[in-house]
């Protein structure tokens, strides 16, 4: 787990929050918020709305109701403004890596800075190296993501991602279609970067492993209503969370006679 | 060997026994569902104590019969088998799945909703279409905010590459209609006639529509298919997210090189239809300079800058409907393949569409 401790200020808010699609609310009562330079894991069985949430933070979703304040703009509230703004907050790496088929590794890491115009040609390149040098990937920068492996192009995501220096990182499912080796890789990668670049993570996933490994803090989503089951660091949760939580942190199947759990 | 089935003070006790294989399940299926239907909600015994052996059908059956007593309301007790198979078989009976709803459709309201949709769908691409050209004009204000290594790839696409099949193809048309219409006009001592039909038809026409139809078919369906699985893979979302604007960074490079190609395209396609048209008039002994001259004197610059204008222009509607066609890809594994026959046929509909309202709008205006 990561040691270093999160600073107090709130980069994340979220209050009485419903999210959904097309107005109509699936994940609701969610409560927490977030420090700057935690790692926070969104957690929760299959189908249970980590997504849905990721998506409403990541500014891809209306939130439906409530509070959602990400670095200081609430996006219900906000409108367009405050959805620009939360653009230029945040950097997020889809679970597929998302890299642009048609660019370079490089290329890919250099985009963002290149339609931003703040940095000269050299400027951009030297910044997108040292990104990629963070990920361990320098020596594959002139490579097509189709040429890399799927835990190579999750890390070069990963370094795209922070290539606008954002304030909050989002990972979304950085586990998933990895082999366990590559994924406690990862899971390091996720750890040191979080430590020495000092920026909030907030990483969804349901692998335990990882859970265990990076996160400070989880909020873990479940239940037959679909809502926030527990808030805490998953050692607390797993000792004294509530018995859906701790079945689920513990591996746990469902009871056969129970319905709806964590799920 | 039937099951022995007896019914006493409301009780059915189906007794089976011997081997309960894949032939045996099928011989007794109907008879022994049939006896637990009629139980209603009675209480059912199924006695397997006798039973030699289970297998994997023969304890489908045991569910269905439990299936359709506790369904009914009634009360089962099964006998003889082992806590594994006893426990399948209770799992079995699940959840009754809800009556498949009816669906409340009339064909005049079916009619009108599709008419609805279709109305939304053109308005939307209308305005699609429009935030494209707008974003063109802001393109070529701002050419530093162009992603030029998209444009140019494209033009090499959608232009160079189409070359050959343009010009065959319009060559072809241009020959059959030529060849068609001579024994017409010889009727009437007309024949000489030809070049002049075939520069009005061609560069007016013809050369514009054909390499209208083949872009829609070539770049349109590419536009869809490419910016289609971007949106599958996230990378559309990436770019959102980035705070870049979809829009501008995937269509108007698109769009703005299929507007500069085509009508450079049209210009090839005409010649290679005007020159397809004099292949009949060898055998009338027309010369090539004497054919090409008759065709430059039936029309003027207006014809040519005619053809031009509808290339351009029907550039933009094709590239405009690819490019939304793949944003509106949905999910699932035929997405990008229904978001490309889209693009390809919604082209091909609208630009001859288009055509009808120009010629129209081009004889108001008396050109």
């Amino acid at each position: 787990m990561l040691t270093t401790a999160a600073s107090t200020e709130t980069v994340i808010e979220a209050k009485d929050l419903s999210v959904g699609y097309g107005g109509r609310a699936v994940l609701t009562g969610i409560n927490f918020t977030v420090a700057s330079g935690e790692v926070f894991v969104i957690g929760g069985g299959s189908g249970c709305g980590k997504s849905t949430l990721m998506k409403a933070m990541i500014t891809l979703l209306p939130p439906v109701a409530g509070t959602l304040r990400i670095a200081g703009h609430d996006l219900v509230t906000g409108g367009d403004e405050a959805v620009n703004h939360v653009r230029r907050s945040i950097g997020v790496m889809y679970q597929g890596g998302a890299l642009f088929g048609g660019l370079t590794v490089l290329e890919n890491v250099r985009l963002a800075m290149e339609e931003q115009g703040l940095f000269t040609w050299t400027e951009m390149n030297s910044l997108a190296l040292s990104l990629l040098a963070m990920v361990d990937l320098d020596e594959h920068c002139n490579k097509m993501p189709s040429a890399l492996s799927g835990g190579m192009q999750k890390r070069a995501a990963v370094a795209r991602a922070m290539a606008m220096n954002p304030q909050i990182v989002f990972l979304d499912e950085p586990s998933a279609g990895l082999d366990p080796i590559s994924s406690a890789g990862f899971d390091q990668m996720v750890v040191r970067l979080a430590r020495s670049t000092g920026r909030t993570f907030v990483v969804v996933t349901h692998e335990l492993p990882s859970i265990f490994t990076i996160a400070d803090r989880m909020v873990v989503l479940g239940g037959a209503q679909k809502t926030q089951l527990a808030i805490g660091s998953p050692k607390e949760l797993l000792e004294s969370g509530p018995p859906d939580v701790r079945r689920f942190l513990a591996r746990q199947p469902e009871d056969e006679t129970s319905q709806g759990a964590a799920s | 060997m039937s099951p022995d089935v007896q019914t006493s003070a409301g009780t059915t006790v189906i007794a089976l026994e011997g081997e309960l294989d894949d032939v045996r399940v099928r011989g007794v299926w109907e008879d022994v569902v049939g006896r637990a239907r009629a139980a209603g909600t009675g209480s059912v015994v199924v006695d397997a104590t006798k039973l030699s052996e289970v297998g994997g059908t023969g304890l489908l059956l045991l569910a269905e019969i439990r299936r359709t007593v506790v369904w009914a309301g009634g009360t089962i007790e099964m006998r003889g088998l082992t806590a594994d198979q006893a426990s399948l078989v209770e799992r079995a009976v699940g959840h009754k799945p809800p009556e498949p709803r009816e669906e409340d459709s009339h064909f005049v309201s079916d009619v009108g909703e599709t008419a609805l949709k279709a109305l939304d769908e053109l308005a939307d691409t209308v305005r699609f279409i429009g935030a494209a050209a707008t974003d063109l004009v802001h393109a070529i204000r701002h050419p530093r905010s162009l992603r030029w290594r998209d444009l140019l790839r494209v033009m090499g696409q959608s232009g160079i590459d189409s070359i050959p099949v343009t010009c065959m193809l319009s060559g072809i048309v241009g020959f059959i209609i030529a060849y068609q219409m001579m024994p017409a006009l010889d009727r009437y001592g007309a024949a000489d006639q030809t070049p002049t039909i075939m520069g009005f038809a061609i560069i007016r026409e013809l050369g514009p529509l054909i390499t209208a139809i083949i872009l829609a078919g070539r770049s349109g369906s590419a536009f869809a298919a490419e910016i289609g699985t971007m949106k599958v893979t996230e990378e559309v979302n990436a770019l959102t997210t980035m705070g870049l604007n979809p829009e501008r960074f995937l269509v108007t490079p698109r769009v703005l090189a299929v507007a500069i190609t085509t009508p450079l395209l049209s210009i090839f396609a005409s010649f290679a239809g005007v020159l397809g048209g004099w292949l009949p008039m060898i055998a009338r002994d027309m010369s090539l300079e004497l054919y090409l001259q008759s065709v430059r004197n039936s029309i003027d610059q207006v014809d040519f800058l005619q053809g031009v204008f509808k290339a351009f222009v029907f550039a933009i509607v094709i590239g405009g409907i690819g490019c939304r066609s793949g944003l509106k890809t949905q999910v699932g594994p035929g997405a990008v393949g229904a978001s490309t026959t889209r693009a390809v046929v919604a082209g091909i509909v609208a630009i001859i569409v288009l055509d009808g309202v120009l010629v129209g709008l081009f004889h108001a205006l008396g050109i």
